[in-house]
């Protein structure tokens, strides 16, 4: 019999104290749990250091430069990338080991149902590759990172718990200050906030998270996500326009 | 000529050290300055302790027509101007409060009050001025219990004044965007209060119906991308009161 490849996961941080101990509690199975930090103002650190072997502290520019300065420090065959309000369920637990034991593919999708509002969204779900053979592994893109690993990629059938939702105010708050964030981006490209950004890029996105995806299924919380959604591609080009009038 | 009636001028606060030192340098007609301060973490307090006019106090919030009632009652003369610290009370204003004194003939004075906008006046979408009592003698008002939008209820003759009040509510997108989710907030409550269930006509209609009235009915479609924005922020405003209305009934967050 061969020994079980060993298995390291890392988890990007930034003033988690209230979810972060439930997230490494999840994954105590692991060989390894690497911690990177964008300098927490709150308890996080203090909570996670017991559980976890290595914490990184760095200064936040993108998930990708976090997540892949986290890798070069991974001592694991296999890697696995969690989110502070993020669980692996046990059965999840049991199909990781069990697929690393005996690997079809060299990455792992995973799947993501959204837990908002007291329900799970039938219209938000997910599979998003997060297991994967260290070697060769990487993030590219800055906004929305991808993962990258060498060879195929297959699916797990277990599903990730995924804890979004706060209250409706930190949720709303959350897609404001990543409004500015997509705004800066597109500003540095030297893209203009236009009439046809106002009309319909909103509307679009509403029109595709409440019909398409299926939201007018879930309900008055399908119908926020999308109106919530659609506020959020709003305020990006607000905060474009601002940005190219030197306000705030 | 000395003014014979003295003025207590009153202010609520929330981390106001930005706006204040003007704004107190603006009070410079008032006898005593009455700051009510619900805990500011940032100046305000020690900006205020500096002023000589000004005594402070400080009370935890809970909605404005308490915490405006209870500052008027720690004024110590009859007649109260209450501006917010984002109006900018002119010296023409201030003059005409002073010459009005001399001889009052009506119990509260409403002031007009001009909305300016990511940098510039509004003109249309129905925001462009609004009505407010700034002026007015205690003994004969005081607010609603309405939770957002508290009115001062006069029992008594009203008179307006002539000179305008510019209202500067936007420091920045932020900002403006958080008040907008306090009131949506504090009005669900107001609904929850009164036994109000939200309904799909509140979700798929009202929040519509807010824009199209702001943008075309009121003519916001001429104040530019300023009307857009602030209808489109309006519109989203009351969609999520609606939420809000509906996460209260069923105890989520």
């Amino acid at each position: 019999m061969h020994k079980t490849p060993t298995l390291t996961v890392i988890i990007p941080t930034f003033n988690e104290a209230g979810y972060i101990e439930d997230a490494l509690k999840s994954v105590a199975f692991a060989d390894e749990i690497i911690l990177i930090d964008s300098f927490s103002e709150d308890a996080t650190l203090t909570l996670a250091t017991p559980h976890v072997s290595k914490v990184l502290s760095r200064e936040f520019d993108n998930f990708s430069n976090q997540k892949n300065e986290a890798l070069k420090h991974a001592k694991g065959q296999w890697v696995l990338f969690l989110d502070a309000d993020e669980r692996v369920t046990q059965s999840l637990e049991k199909e990781i080991k069990e697929t690393i034991q005996n690997p079809v593919h060299s990455g792992y999708k995973i799947n993501f149902p959204h837990f908002y509002m007291n329900r799970f969204l039938y219209s938000h779900s997910d599979d998003v590759l997060r297991l994967v053979k260290r070697e060769g592994a990487h993030f590219k893109g800055e906004v929305h990172e991808k993962l990258l690993c060498n060879g195929s990629v297959g699916r797990l059938k277990n599903k990730m718990l995924h804890y979004t939702y706060k209250d409706l105010h930190s949720y709303i708050t959350k897609k404001e200050s990543y409004a500015w964030f997509q705004a800066k981006q597109q500003y540095a490209k030297g893209k203009r906030a236009t009439w046809m950004h106002f009309w319909f890029k909103p509307l679009f996105r509403f029109f595709k998270s409440y019909i398409i995806k299926g939201g007018y299924k879930d309900g008055v919380p399908g119908l926020t996500v999308a109106g919530v959604n659609a506020y959020g591609v709003f305020q990006r080009y607000v905060k474009l326009h601002l940005l190219h009038k030197s306000m705030e | 000529m000395k003014n014979q009636i003295k003025i207590s001028a009153v202010i609520i606060t929330l981390n106001e050290q930005k706006a204040l030192p003007a704004f107190l340098d603006s009070l410079w007609f008032a006898d005593e300055i009455i700051i009510l301060d619900s805990y500011s973490t940032d100046s305000t307090l020690a900006i205020a302790k500096e002023h000589e006019k000004v005594k402070v106090f400080q009370r935890t919030f809970d909605d404005f027509s308490t915490q405006k009632n209870v500052a008027i009652g720690k004024a110590t003369h009859d007649w109260i101007v209450f501006f917010d610290p984002d109006e900018k009370i002119t010296k023409q204003l201030s003059q005409e409060i002073l010459s009005t004194l001399k001889d009052p003939k009506a119990i509260a004075y409403y002031v007009n009050r001009e909305f300016h906008f990511m940098g510039k006046q509004i003109k249309f979408s129905g925001l462009q001025n609004d009505n407010v009592i700034r002026l007015f003698n205690k003994n004969y008002c005081a607010y609603n219990d309405n939770l957002v939008h508290e009115v001062l209820k006069a029992s008594g003759k009203t008179a307006t004044l002539k000179n305008k009040l510019p209202h500067y509510t936007y420091t920045t997108f932020d900002n403006y965007t958080a008040k907008m989710h306090r009131y949506s907030a504090l009005k669900a409550k107001m609904l929850y209060n009164k036994g109000i269930k939200p309904k799909g006509y509140h979700f798929f209609f009202r929040p519509w119906y807010r824009f199209i009235n702001q943008y075309f009915f009121k003519l916001g479609i001429l104040d530019g991308k300023r009307g857009f924005i602030l209808a489109y922020t309006s519109a989203f405003s009351v969609f999520k009161r609606y939420v809000n209305l509906w996460l209260l009934y069923r105890n989520i967050k």
